[in-house]
C-alpha cells in the first residue's frame, strides 16, 4: 500500500495457531511464546462481500489464553489461514 | 507535393489521427481484443446505455452508433460491449501528448482522436516536414493504428489524415486545395451533427457541393457556421492554431483500503484529496476554478465529474461542500478502489485581511507545516496521520477506521 493510500486501522495480523479437528483454536504462538487456549468465550461468523470476486468468510473466536490474556482471533474460511484482530 | 507545401509559404500542419480512439486504447490495454468486434457505450445507466462508437468488425455484424446496448445481445451476441474508462483515456492522452512535445512545442489537441502539430521551424531538425511526420508516427504505439495527414491548415491536414493508410503519411499540398477537397464528405466538417443532417437534406454531400454555392446562401441558412463551412470547402481555414500548454498535471490520488461504494467512505477520500491539493506548493496563494473528480471502480471502469467553480476557491470547507454535493450526483455502479482529483484551471486569489486573532493560529500552522517538512525529509514520508471514520458500522473491523497522511490545514480559521 503506497503513501497515497488510506491505511486501514486494525488490519488483521497473521498468527500461528494449532487447531482442533473441529477447527477450534487449541494453542497460539504469540510474540515467540507458545500459549494454550484456556477457554473459548465466544464464537461468531462473518460472511460479507459474497457478490465480489473475493468474498469474506471468517470465523472469529474470543479466547482466554493460559497467561490470562483475552485475544480475538479468526480463521479465514477461504484460505484456512489464522489472524489476530481486535473486534 | 512537398514543393507545393513549401512554395505556398504557409505553415505546415500535421494531423495525427487515431480513428475509434477509445476503442483502440481499450485494445492497447487488452491486446486479446485485437480483431474482435467491439462497441463502446456511453456512461448512461445500465438500461439506457447506447452505442457511441464501434470498430469495423462490429459494424460488419450490424452494430451502429446510437443503438441501445441491450439490442446488441440479440443482434450480435459476439460483440464485446465496452464501458468507457475516461480516467484511463485522459491519462493515455496526456502520455501521448507528452511524447509528441519531443518533436514540436506547438501541439493542439483536437477532437475524435485528432491531434494537430505545427511543424513550422523544425527545419534544423528535419529536412522535410514529412520526416517530422515519420518521427511523430514513431512516437505513437502502432496498436493505436495512427495515421498522419500533412497540409497547410488544420482542416486540410485532417482530411489528408482520413485519406491516409494506417501507419502512413498522406500529404495534401496547398495548391488547388479546393479541387483536392471537393470529393471529401461533409462528415469531416467541424460542425454540429444537426448542421450536417440539414446539409444532407439539401442534397449537399461533399465539400465540392458546398464550394459551388454562394457564401451568402450558406450564411443565410446556417449563420456563421455556414460562412465557415463554405470557406473550409474552398480550402480556406482561418481557425487559429491554439497550442495546448504542456503543463504538469496537478493530480492527487487516493487508494481506498477496501473497494467501497459507500458515500462516507468516498467522502473521506475526497477530503484527503482536497487537503493534499491545497497543500501543494504550486497552488500556494492560488484558488481552484475547475476540477475533475474521478472514481476508478474495482472492475477497471471509471466515472468522472467535471466541476466548474464560481470563481477561484481555496477555502477547504467550501470545496468540501461542493465536492460532497457533486459526489452524490455521480452514478456509481460498483465498488470504488481509487479516487482522483485533478485541477484543470486555477488562478490567483485576492488576499483577504486576516483577523488579528488568526495570527497565532497562522504561526502554529506554519510551525506544524515546518515539522511535517522536516519529518518528511528525514523519513521519506511524513509519519503523522489523521484517524478518520470510514465505515464505523462495518462488521469487518479493518474497514471501520482509517489513517490518512496528516496535511496541515491551509484554512486560516483552523
Amino acid at each position: 500500500m503506497g503513501p497515497d493510500s488510506i491505511r486501514s486501522l486494525n488490519a488483521p495480523r497473521p498468527l500461528a495457531v494449532q487447531a482442533t479437528d473441529r477447527g477450534a483454536p487449541r494453542a497460539v504462538r504469540l510474540r515467540g511464546h507458545h500459549l494454550t487456549v484456556k477457554r473459548i468465550l465466544d464464537v461468531w461468523r462473518i460472511d460479507n462481500d459474497w457478490w465480489r470476486p473475493q468474498p469474506i468468510s471468517r470465523r472469529y473466536f474470543l479466547v482466554e489464553l493460559n497467561n490470562g490474556l483475552l485475544q480475538t482471533l479468526y480463521q479465514d474460511l477461504a484460505s484456512g489461514a489464522w489472524f489476530m484482530q481486535h473486534y | 507535393m512537398l514543393d507545393h507545401l513549401a512554395a505556398s509559404g504557409r505553415r505546415p500542419v500535421a494531423c495525427i489521427l487515431i480513428p475509434h480512439y477509445e476503442i483502440r486504447l481499450e485494445v492497447l490495454r487488452n491486446p486479446v481484443w485485437e480483431g474482435l468486434p467491439l462497441a463502446l457505450t456511453d456512461l448512461a445507466g445500465e438500461s439506457r446505455r447506447r452505442i457511441v462508437d464501434h470498430n469495423a468488425e462490429a459494424a460488419a455484424q450490424g452494430v451502429r452508433v446510437g443503438m441501445h446496448a441491450r439490442e446488441i445481445a440479440g443482434l450480435a451476441p459476439e460483440v464485446t460491449l465496452l464501458t468507457p474508462d475516461p480516467l484511463y483515456y485522459a491519462a493515455q492522452s496526456t502520455s501521448i501528448l507528452g511524447r509528441l512535445y519531443e518533436i514540436s512545442p506547438r501541439i493542439e489537441a483536437g477532437q475524435s482522436g485528432a491531434t494537430y502539430i505545427d511543424l513550422h521551424g523544425l527545419k534544423r531538425h528535419y529536412a522535410r516536414p514529412v520526416d517530422a511526420c515519420q518521427a511523430l508516427l514513431g512516437l505513437v504505439d502502432p496498436v493505436l493504428r495512427p495515421r498522419i495527414g500533412l497540409s497547410v491548415s488544420k482542416f486540410a491536414a485532417l482530411v489528408a489524415a482520413h485519406r491516409a493508410e494506417v501507419g502512413q503519411v498522406r500529404q495534401l499540398g496547398g495548391k488547388n486545395l479546393q479541387r483536392k477537397l471537393a470529393g471529401c464528405s461533409i462528415d469531416l466538417l467541424p460542425v454540429e451533427p444537426k448542421i450536417k443532417e440539414r446539409l444532407r437534406r439539401f442534397d449537399l454531400h461533399t465539400l465540392g457541393d458546398l464550394a459551388g454555392l454562394s457564401s451568402s446562401a450558406l450564411l443565410a441558412q446556417f449563420g456563421t457556421d455556414g460562412q465557415r463551412i463554405w470557406e473550409l470547402a474552398r480550402g480556406e481555414d482561418h481557425a487559429p492554431f491554439i497550442p495546448t500548454e504542456p503543463v504538469e498535471p496537478l493530480i492527487e490520488r487516493v487508494a481506498l483500503p477496501e473497494a467501497s461504494a459507500l458515500y462516507p467512505t468516498l467522502l473521506s477520500g475526497v477530503y484527503q484529496l482536497i487537503a493534499r491539493l491545497l497543500a501543494r506548493p504550486e497552488l500556494r496563494g492560488r484558488g481552484l476554478r475547475k476540477l475533475r473528480l474521478g472514481l476508478r471502480l474495482e472492475d477497471q471502469r471509471s466515472v468522472e465529474q467535471m466541476i466548474d467553480l464560481k470563481g477561484a476557491i481555496r477555502d477547504e470547507r467550501r470545496l468540501m461542500a461542493i465536492l460532497a454535493h457533486r459526489l452524490q450526483q455521480i452514478q456509481i455502479e460498483g465498488p470504488v478502489d481509487e479516487l482522483l482529483l485533478e485541477v484543470l484551471e486555477e488562478s490567483p486569489i485576492h488576499a483577504r485581511q486576516q483577523a488579528l486573532t488568526a495570527t497565532r493560529r497562522l504561526r502554529e500552522r506554519e510551525q506544524m507545516q515546518e515539522a511535517v517538512r522536516e519529518l518528511t525529509s528525514r523519513y521519506g514520508r511524513s509519519p503523522l496521520y489523521h484517524v478518520v471514520e470510514i465505515e464505523r458500522w462495518s462488521s469487518i473491523p479493518e474497514r471501520r477506521w482509517g489513517l490518512i497522511p496528516f496535511v496541515p490545514s491551509t484554512r486560516p480559521d483552523h
